[in-house]
């Protein structure tokens, strides 16, 4: 079992994984308001009024506050990170925002090794993952590659 | 009867397809309290982000991966968005993508952050500028069930004062 930790991530390896290995749940929220107010802060980004504002947000024809897809995105990138260890390195990673985040929703950040291989003598990882909500809704598709030490 | 579905591919739109916006250096060189609301944004409190100690390997305390993307922050010259909102039609959506492009003009209401697909070279440092440099890679319309829907592919390359590559990102809006 892989723990994912909130403090540096644990050294692994190449050999520590194999394909179809499914990753640890990260499990986020429930989301509130003031995770996206935090993350409107952190970019210094308040202009989409329906990112904090219910009345607007339902004004233009949304269900409610919508929390930013770039949030839900880069807590998608932090868990891949949390979950190749220390000193793997991050080459790619792509997001889809296909579903929205909303408030007292849970966040679920789940991954699995695709595929495992080597190219040019280095030793590489792609991962499919993905944010689904508690209805089992995929909000966030995604995918990584991820080059990794060997032992 | 059938409705004629507007094409809003016009030869103005077409013609800001590959257009190259300038340049543009962010506001301030990265900052370490910046660093630390963005790794507690999200809920990452990896010790390389703030502990000089744990982060010896990397030459001292790091920014997360995606920071490059969020650091192009309001100018004083730029005009407060938030004045703004006492214009009826006014919705807080910003039809200039991105600093220096020309904006989109297509009459579609809703914009959208479609996602994006990162090229990831390295952190950025505390005390580092970032310089952005984005293109119109392609602007194209699909008609779903719901009516016409645009997308814009906008290729942004973050790199440091220096030249170096930080991250290169290909992020598709969608307009509906």
């Amino acid at each position: 079992m892989l723990n994912v930790e909130t403090v540096e991530p644990t050294r692994r390896c190449f050999e520590d994984f194999y394909e179809g290995q499914d990753l640890p749940v990260v499990t986020h929220g429930p989301m509130m308001v003031g995770h996206q107010v935090r993350w409107a802060g952190a970019c210094d980004n308040y202009e989409s009024e329906f990112h904090h504002d219910e009345y607007v947000a339902k004004a233009q024809g949304l269900p409610g506050i919508i929390l930013s897809g770039p949030l839900m995105a880069s807590y998608l990138l932090t868990a891949v990170v949390q979950w190749m260890g220390r000193d793997a390195r991050l080459v790619k990673f792509h997001d889809q925002n296909r579903g929205s985040t909303m408030p007292r929703d849970v966040a679920y950040l789940r991954g699995r090794v695709k595929r495992k291989y080597e190219e040019g003598g280095k030793a590489f990882l792609d991962l499919e993952c993905r944010v689904e909500n508690q209805r089992g809704e995929v909000t966030t598709p995604g995918s990584a590659v991820v080059e990794l030490p060997r032992r | 009867m059938s409705e004629t579905i507007p094409d809003y591919i016009t030869p103005e739109v077409k013609a800001i397809i590959g257009a190259e916006a300038p340049p543009i250096t962010a506001r301030h060189a990265v900052e370490s309290s910046e660093v630390r609301r963005f790794h507690q944004a999200l809920i990452d409190n990896a010790p390389r982000f703030w502990d000089p100690e744990a982060s010896k390997r990397y030459g001292g305390p790091v920014a997360p991966m995606g920071f490059p993307v969020h650091v192009f922050r309001r100018t004083e010259e730029e005009p407060d968005p938030l004045a703004m909102m006492d214009q009826p039609d006014y919705d807080g959506v910003d039809r200039a993508l991105r600093p220096g492009l020309p904006p989109v003009l297509v009459p579609l209401k809703r914009l959208m952050n479609g996602g994006y697909e990162y090229e990831l070279f390295r952190h950025a440092r505390p005390g580092e500028g970032i310089v952005l440099k984005s293109r119109y890679a392609d602007i194209y319309q699909r008609n779903g069930r719901t009516g016409p829907i645009v997308f814009v592919v906008i290729e942004d390359s973050y790199e440091t004062g220096a030249g170096e590559k930080l991250l290169r990102s290909t992020n598709t809006i969608i307009l509906r």
